[in-house]
């Protein structure tokens, strides 16, 4: 019985922090970057944040953020992490809920976008790697992928919402030119 | 003048006299008129409910600044806590951007001719 209850209740946090990764894996790359932003905002943080906005529909859409973790470190030089650091983080984006909407590979940069989606939570992920620079983003939300694209409107910003949606603004047209390169996919 | 004259003289001198009516009153509408707080302090200071005001007021005032230092600290971290959700939104929208611009980048077109 002890163990149904422990498995039952591992199986409830996993349903609720599935789309939550464990970036942890990449802080030891802080010691070796020349810059580096850690950022880790948790419910209770949001709500401190969120006490600062005094738009109603900010704040409302703030509420249905849950957590937002953010992981970018800067090198002098390149070649000071490898694609094996960031394997812990694209283990974890296999996992169920996740799938990737878009990957653009161009040179030696990298740079991938995975939304989540379960049930009545959310989240995206963007894993940004560049000769010198490396970003990871987690963001777990709303359902709802459209309100994460007005997040960036929090902060005065645009560009969130061509992408994922959530804005008026619509992306560029395709250029009419048959594309080439090295991209994998696109959404 | 004798000394039994002198004697006379002084006893009369000294002799009580009772004031005129109302001098007293006179007297006290001469005087300057005392603040209103002295009115309620000095009495106060008097009184054995002094010591207990003096108590509650010292309390009144730390509570106030304990509750002042609650306030601060909570803005001082909500502060903190929006400008890292500023850079943190200021960071994917950077990325996001550049995905948006590496994805509909023009690229020479190979093959047509």
């Amino acid at each position: 019985m002890k163990y149904e209850i422990f498995a039952i209740a591992t199986l409830i946090t996993l349903a609720c922090f599935g789309q939550q990764l464990d970036l942890s894996s990449l802080d030891k790359l802080a010691a070796k970057a020349k810059g580096s932003t850690v950022i880790s905002l948790d419910p209770d943080k949001l709500a401190l944040a969120s006490s600062l906005v005094d738009d109603k529909d900010s704040k409302k859409l703030m509420n249905g953020i849950k957590g937002i973790s953010v992981r970018s470190f800067e090198f002098a030089e390149k070649g000071a992490f490898s694609r094996g650091d960031l394997d812990p983080i694209r283990k974890q984006l296999t996992g169920a809920g996740w799938s990737r909407a878009i990957s653009v590979k161009e040179n030696d940069e990298d740079v991938e976008i995975y939304f989540y989606k379960s049930g009545t939570s959310g989240g995206l992920a963007i894993v940004s790697a560049e000769p010198k620079e490396l970003t990871v983003v987690n963001i777990i939300g709303p359902a709802d992928l459209s309100s994460l694209g007005k997040l960036s409107g929090l902060a005065g910003l645009d560009g969130v919402q061509g992408l994922i949606g959530g804005g008026s603004r619509k992306a560029p047209p395709a250029p009419a030119a048959p594309k080439s390169g090295s991209k994998d996919d696109e959404e | 003048m004798t000394e039994r004259e002198e004697e006379d003289l002084l006893r009369e001198s000294l002799r009580r006299v009772q004031p005129p009516d109302g001098f007293a009153d006179r007297v006290m509408a001469r005087l300057p008129r005392q603040p209103w707080w002295s009115r309620i302090l000095l009495p106060a200071r008097r009184a054995a409910w002094a010591p207990a005001l003096a108590i509650l007021l010292v309390a009144f005032l730390g509570a106030g600044s304990w509750e002042y230092a609650q306030w601060r600290d909570r803005r001082l971290r909500a502060e903190r806590a929006h400008e890292e959700l500023v850079q943190a939104l200021e960071i994917t929208t950077e990325k996001v951007q550049e995905t948006k611009a590496r994805l509909f980048r023009p690229r020479p077109m190979r093959g047509i001719l």
